[in-house]
């Protein structure tokens, strides 16, 4: 890994780990985590069962 | 995050146990959760259509992400321009402050989230929260790793203002899923 690599991941790593940067990283997570632990629509769930129908039907 | 137990999974499979975290990815782009669900779909049936394509073992969730958010700027984005964007203009300006004693608030952050133009929000959350490294969220984007840097690093300063962050700001600790994030994540100073 070359020199100019090494302290370009030293930089990422320091813009990321500064306390601002955490915490916003941390209720980013939250509200991601938060997001997608949520239930599915139910038109999504139908969705996906008919495709699969379909796929059954077309010996996929 | 492909590896290889993934190549065993059929990938319509694969594809449902995306569903969450794609549909939360939506939500961040549309920031109305409607209109994310529409675009959930018109994702799912794109991928489902060419599925045989996709190559087991890659990295799926970083192919649905993309067809997502290529939808999205494509034709929700575009809907969004041709409405107008006064609401944008109006709050340009304008700072969520936090609730009392210099507190980040969970709510005041998602406010001040919502307030960020379309590719600062995007490029945080591929990689501030789903976890890609710069370099796959710029591929995913279709942009050079330093633009999406600088993305990240425009939209973490700009969230900086917005919420009025100090150096001595603290999470309230109270917020029970704020301090289940942290348990699993690291130690924090209590104060």
């Amino acid at each position: 890994m070359s020199s100019k690599t090494e302290s370009a991941l030293a930089e990422d790593r320091k813009q990321d780990e500064n306390p601002k940067s955490e915490l916003i990283k941390t209720q980013l997570q939250r509200a991601f985590t938060d997001r997608a632990s949520e239930e599915l629509p139910d038109e999504l769930l139908t969705l996906i069962g008919k495709l699969k129908e379909q796929d059954a039907k077309d010996g996929k | 995050m492909g590896n290889d137990a993934d190549v065993d999974l059929d990938p319509r499979d694969e594809l449902v146990s995306h569903l969450g975290v794609l549909r939360a990815f939506a939500i961040s782009l549309c920031k109305n959760p409607t209109l994310a669900d529409d675009l959930v779909q018109e994702t799912v049936m794109k991928a489902w259509k060419s599925i045989d394509s996709f190559q087991a073992g890659t990295n799926m969730r970083a192919w649905l992400f993309t067809i997502l958010r290529n939808s999205y700027y494509n034709v929700h984005a575009k809907a969004r321009r041709e409405v107008g964007d006064a609401e944008g203009v109006l709050t340009e300006n304008l700072s969520v402050k936090p609730d009392h004693d210099g507190r980040l608030a969970y709510q005041d952050f998602l406010d001040a989230f919502e307030e960020l133009p379309d590719e600062q929000r995007e490029a945080l959350t591929l990689v501030g929260a789903s976890g890609f490294t710069y370099q796959e969220a710029a591929e995913m984007c279709g942009v050079a790793t330093g633009t999406m840097k600088s993305r990240v690093g425009r939209a973490r300063q700009r969230l900086v203002e917005l919420l009025e962050l100090s150096d001595d700001d603290s999470l309230e600790l109270t917020e029970s899923g704020t301090l289940a994030v942290l348990m699993s994540s690291r130690p924090v100073q209590v104060g």
